[in-house]
């Protein structure tokens, strides 16, 4: 009786955690915090200069910086800067802006895992295109191009990367998109290369009103594009990692936009009026 | 084909604005994507930062950006106002000024696409016999002032009072919300995003429908009055702070003829009276934009110059003059169909 009594709440108990865990784990994917099997970037911009990269789920201890000179001057080569309890401090380097390539290398045995993203310090500086295009590890995912300074990602739009293997494209090669709240997608690059991206929709969750008097920020969740290759015994993986944010017309009104400059319209044509008069 | 229809400096003008509004609005299709690195880092204001396609650099952006994000949001963590927090504003007008050294406000005359876009109107509404009006000269010190209005409250003042939290989040880029070019030149890249009224809060959308509303009024206003916008831009303002700074300037021999047949006057598409005023510390106006109409359109010889340091780019003439005049009025109305805008 006691052993059939225990046996109930024995299997009551793990039906619970089974429960739990369960629910847990739905909670996590609705949040999103299980969106990728692969490392992340963490990035809290602490101002016009200074960024802090976090990287979470791996074990490196430096992460690599190629500046927006990388590649134009000879004399700006790639900086190696220490990953402490709070991240690692990404400063624009020697005042010159615009987009820098930041990197995160973690090496075990025969696999070599990349993780990339790039910051926009907004400063004046060259355009990022020589940069990019310089080879930075022997998998690479190259954006072509990067979105503009005060431009982003957008859902649902196509954008197309470059995908490169000790420095040469790599046709029809599968590509991987993932993005919190959304399944995977399998892609692949065509015979060029080049893979093209329709990254997905916005999760509504995610789309926050403001607090009122609050700085208007524009809500943005992350994505990831992964990329293996097996090159001998080497297994190569490489994750470009950015974000992106809603589509175009969101939180505007095209009707009422078009509307209110139609009455400024007719407001000019009033002085249209008397055309006959003055010309007499 | 007549030389001198291919050769006036109106004409001339014409293609350069022309040139400069394609590269400006278009430039991206031909250099590539990061076209503002590649050609327009430097330039005062260009395609909007708006255009997604083409974007460019314009100082009033990082002016907003800065005084609001910058000043605004130290002075309230803060209180005090150091040399940190005021320094990237500083680095901003250094790239504006290193333009602006060697067109000085012909910028807004030869250069600017909005600018352009108002002139083209006008022409059309020159080649359709509109009616012309002007701006009352009894209005004109009331109208002055706006631009000032523009830039010290507008591009300056709403920012820092939404950095210091006084105002909604909106106003921290209060001018970039009311500008025309903002709205052009991306519906001239086929993009209608900003056209539609952003429906954040009381300030998105207030803004918005002032924006809105002025864009649409310029577009109309435009073919009857000359450059409605120009006269209340805030560049317009910079450019006048600074004008004494920059080797490029209209200069005036005055003659006694002066202030009598005020051709340059009627010529000036920012309708300037001070033009014709025989003293010539007056004649490189606040408002002047260095188009050099007033130059073609002065009967006198040597009266009117167009100078870059001490070098004479562009003189008056009464033999040009003559040429001139054949082919349009001063005020911009056409003599013949098919003679220069």
């Amino acid at each position: 009786m006691v052993m059939g009594a225990m046996a109930v709440i024995g299997w009551g108990v793990v039906g619970l955690l089974m429960l739990m865990s369960s629910v847990l784990t739905a909670e996590a994917k609705a949040s999103g915090e299980d969106w990728t099997p692969y490392p992340r970037l963490r990035k809290e911009v602490k101002g016009r200069s200074l960024v802090r990269i976090i990287p979470v789920g791996t074990t490196a201890s430096t992460v690599l910086l190629y500046p927006s000179s990388f590649g134009r001057d000879p004399t700006v080569t790639p900086v190696t800067l220490p990953v402490t309890a709070e991240g690692a401090a990404v400063m624009v380097h020697n005042g010159i802006g615009n987009y820098h390539w930041i990197a995160v290398t973690e090496e075990q045995e025969e696999r070599a895992l990349t993780l990339a993203t790039v910051h926009h310090f907004g400063m004046p500086g060259p355009a990022p295109s020589v940069m990019l295009a310089q080879p930075k590890s022997r998998l690479e995912i190259i954006p072509e191009p990067l979105p503009r300074e005060f431009s982003t990602y957008r859902a649902q739009e196509r954008w197309v990367f470059r995908v490169r293997l000790d420095q040469r494209d790599l046709p029809h090669h599968p590509v991987t998109l993932l993005a919190p709240h959304h399944p995977k997608q399998n892609l692949s690059t065509d015979p060029d290369g080049r893979v093209q991206v329709t990254l997905p929709e916005f999760p509504q969750a995610a789309l926050q009103q403001p607090a009122p008097g609050a700085r208007p920020r524009r809500p943005v969740q992350p994505f990831q594009l992964a990329v293996e290759a097996h090159v001998g015994p080497h297994h190569l993986i490489t994750v470009f990692q950015h974000e992106y944010a809603p589509p175009p017309m969101t939180n505007r009104h095209p009707l009422l936009g078009w509307g209110v400059t139609g009455l400024g319209m007719v407001a000019g044509l009033q002085l249209w009026r008397g055309r006959k008069e003055q010309q007499s | 084909m007549n030389p001198i229809r291919i050769w006036t400096l109106s004409r001339v003008r014409f293609w350069v604005q022309l040139l400069f509004f394609v590269v400006t609005v278009y430039g991206g299709i031909v250099v590539g994507p990061y076209a503002a690195d590649k050609i327009t880092t430097a330039l005062p204001a260009l395609s909007c930062t708006y255009d997604r396609q083409n974007s460019a650099w314009c100082v009033l952006r990082p002016f907003q950006h800065q005084t609001s994000h910058q000043i605004g949001d130290g002075l309230a963590k803060t209180g005090t106002l150091s040399w940190e927090l005021v320094r990237p504003l500083g680095w901003s007008l250094v790239i504006f000024m290193g333009f602006f050294l060697v067109l000085n406000k012909g910028f807004c005359g030869w250069v600017c696409p909005l600018g352009a876009f108002q002139e083209f109107l006008y022409g059309v509404g020159r080649r359709f016999h509109l009616i012309s009006r002007r701006v009352p000269e009894s209005w004109l010190g009331r109208l002055r002032a706006v631009k000032w209005v523009m830039l010290l409250g507008v591009v300056f003042g709403l920012p820092l009072l939404a950095g210091l939290g006084w105002l909604p989040g909106a106003a921290s880029e209060a001018w970039c919300r009311i500008c025309p070019s903002r709205i052009l030149t991306t519906l001239l890249t086929a993009d209608a995003e900003q056209m539609a009224l952003a429906m954040g809060d009381h300030g998105d959308i207030l803004l918005g429908v002032i924006g809105n509303g002025l864009f649409g009024f310029m577009l109309t206003a435009a073919f009857v009055v000359r450059q409605p916008f120009c006269r209340i831009c805030p560049m317009l303002a910079l450019h006048a702070i600074f004008r004494r700074l920059a080797p490029l300037r209209l200069v005036k021999h005055p003659s006694p003829r002066c202030g009598k047949c005020r051709n340059c006057h009627a010529a000036c598409p920012m309708e300037i009276p001070e033009v014709a005023l025989p003293d010539p510390q007056q004649v490189f106006h606040d408002d002047c934009t260095l188009c050099g109409r007033c130059v073609e359109f002065c009967p006198a010889d040597r009266v009117l110059h167009l100078r870059w340091g001490p070098v004479t780019l562009y003189r008056s003439s009464a033999a040009r003059f003559r040429v001139r005049s054949r082919l349009e009025l001063a005020d911009g109305s056409q003599r013949r169909l098919h003679s220069s805008l």
